[in-house]
């Protein structure tokens, strides 16, 4: 079975359905680009298998993490405990303002320390021991230094007492992907994280979705960055009207589209 | 009688004035925050419930809700619930701490329903309860959201308790025409303007400072 496997997914919004069974599946360490026009429900397909939507029909399944049926039913703890597996990274980076650029990554990551941590000392009592606060005190120090790490990975050293408002789109961005490396997802899902940038502040955040791609992260960029899709990805998914009109290598897809429309559709590109 | 002596007897009745303020707010803002949650509820006769109550509260005079929370339960009840040496004031507390609660409840609503849908969304992906995801990201965005309209409000309050006065409470209004008028002393009664002015002029800058604090971050 493959890393990641999704099955017939099919979401309506009312009586506008979106996504008419969408199957797809991607290997550990892959990168797939998705590109097509606006309205064909790229971004409603990455936001069902981040669990913002819940499909209607179909099955995610993500080897060794989850398996996700629509017909069934979920608490909201198991939809959280299935949203940790997946990372998303929006187009409009959705950075807490209040918090600095350290903060932004450090305290999802002290939240979910702190939750396990109650897990496994249930009772009041007990975390009251010594046991406890020095776990305590060592989950802390170790997310302390993740947060410094992830930031660093993103060439973000320097910024990390910056609050968002300080940054460039940039910046803000790359703080965003290490939030959401923060959680060490199965996959990493990209929803259009150029289109909200200047362009020349696009390059920066391409390349460390690059980089990314060296250190063997699964990802699934959303794009309109074609350039990007050609070089980065190792397959491409062309979706029109809802369904994964074509999928191939990006040679296949750029230079010999086999659909008239994913021929159009790079033309107008 | 001495501008001095004036000055205490007027200040005698600003301390009642103060404390109809302060204890206002110290009950209508949580109160606020409950109704507000309440008008946002899923479950919709309690949404239309809420937003029922603050039509009306908004929709009345604050001087008739006054005569309302202190007479109403003796004539249609024959109860006397606010009787005793602080009567007048707990009827004046209770229909202000109401009023005031349903302002906030909309400056409130307004307030969360204003944050960004991606906040919320981000904090989802990331693993978040509802509970940590309006304790650590939605409060402080709601918090500089609602500054201003909030301070507007603790401003309207301040110089609303003079209204306490229509049900004899004894506030400066009230203390200054027993005092003062009755004897045909007119300037004490616009002498009150200066104690309403330095306690505004007080919030003002609290709240100015409080807004600084807050420039930090942008929503």
């Amino acid at each position: 079975m493959a890393y990641l496997n999704i099955k017939n997914l099919k979401k309506s919004f009312g009586s506008t359905q979106v996504l008419h069974g969408i199957d797809f599946s991607m290997e550990k360490g892959e990168v797939v680009a998705v590109i097509g026009a606006s309205g064909g429900g790229k971004t409603t397909f990455l936001r069902c298998i981040n669990f913002l939507e819940m499909a209607n029909e179909g099955t995610i399944e993500i080897e060794d993490g989850f398996k996700f049926d629509a017909k069934g039913t979920y608490t909201p703890k198991d939809i959280r405990s299935m949203r940790l597996k997946m990372g998303l990274v929006f187009q409009s980076f959705n950075l807490f303002p209040q918090y600095t650029a350290w903060q932004n990554v450090y305290i999802p990551l002290q939240l979910r320390s702190k939750e396990r941590l109650k897990a496994q000392y249930p009772l009041f009592k007990a975390r009251l021991s010594k046991a406890y606060r020095e776990a305590e005190k060592s989950a802390l120090a170790e997310n302390k230094k993740r947060a410094e790490d992830l930031l660093a990975d993103v060439g973000l050293s320097d910024k990390m007492g910056n609050y968002p408002c300080q940054l460039s789109g940039g910046q803000q961005q790359r703080v965003a992907i290490a939030r959401a490396l923060a959680q060490n997802p199965a996959v990493l899902c990209f929803d259009e994280p150029t289109s909200a940038l200047d362009p020349e502040l696009t390059g920066e955040v391409l390349r460390v979705i690059s980089e990314l791609k060296e250190q063997g992260r699964t990802m699934l960029v959303v794009t309109h960055e074609m350039e990007f899709a050609r070089k980065v990805a190792d397959r491409v998914l062309f979706f029109a009207d809802g369904v994964i009109e074509e999928e191939g290598t990006p040679e296949e897809i750029f230079c010999h589209p086999k659909s008239p429309k994913t021929a159009a559709f790079l033309k107008l590109d | 009688m001495s501008f001095t002596d004036i000055t205490l007897k007027l200040l005698e009745g600003f301390k009642v004035s103060f404390l109809l303020f302060a204890l206002t707010l110290v009950f209508s803002l949580p109160l606020g925050l409950i109704i507000s949650f309440g008008s946002m509820s899923r479950f919709k006769p309690l949404s239309w419930f809420c937003r029922l109550v603050v039509w009306v509260i908004r929709g009345t005079p604050l001087m008739l809700q006054l005569f309302a929370v202190f007479y109403v339960p003796g004539l249609l009840f024959g109860v006397q619930l606010f009787s005793g040496e602080n009567g007048r004031f707990t009827a004046a507390l209770v229909a202000f701490v109401f009023n005031y609660a349903c302002y906030f409840s909309e400056i409130f609503r307004g307030g969360i329903q204003g944050v960004p849908k991606g906040q919320y969304e981000a904090a989802q992906v990331l693993g978040m309860t509802a509970r940590e995801t309006f304790f650590t990201v939605v409060l402080m965005q709601v918090v500089k959201r609602i500054l201003a309209p909030v301070s507007n409000e603790v401003i309207t309050l301040v110089k609303d308790t003079s209204l306490a006065r229509t049900i004899a409470v004894a506030e400066i209004f009230f203390v200054n025409e027993m005092e003062f008028l009755s004897r045909a002393l007119i300037w004490p009664l616009f002498y009150i303007a200066v104690f309403f002015l330095i306690f505004v002029g007080a919030l003002t800058l609290f709240f100015g400072w409080c807004e600084k604090k807050l420039s930090y971050y942008r929503v």
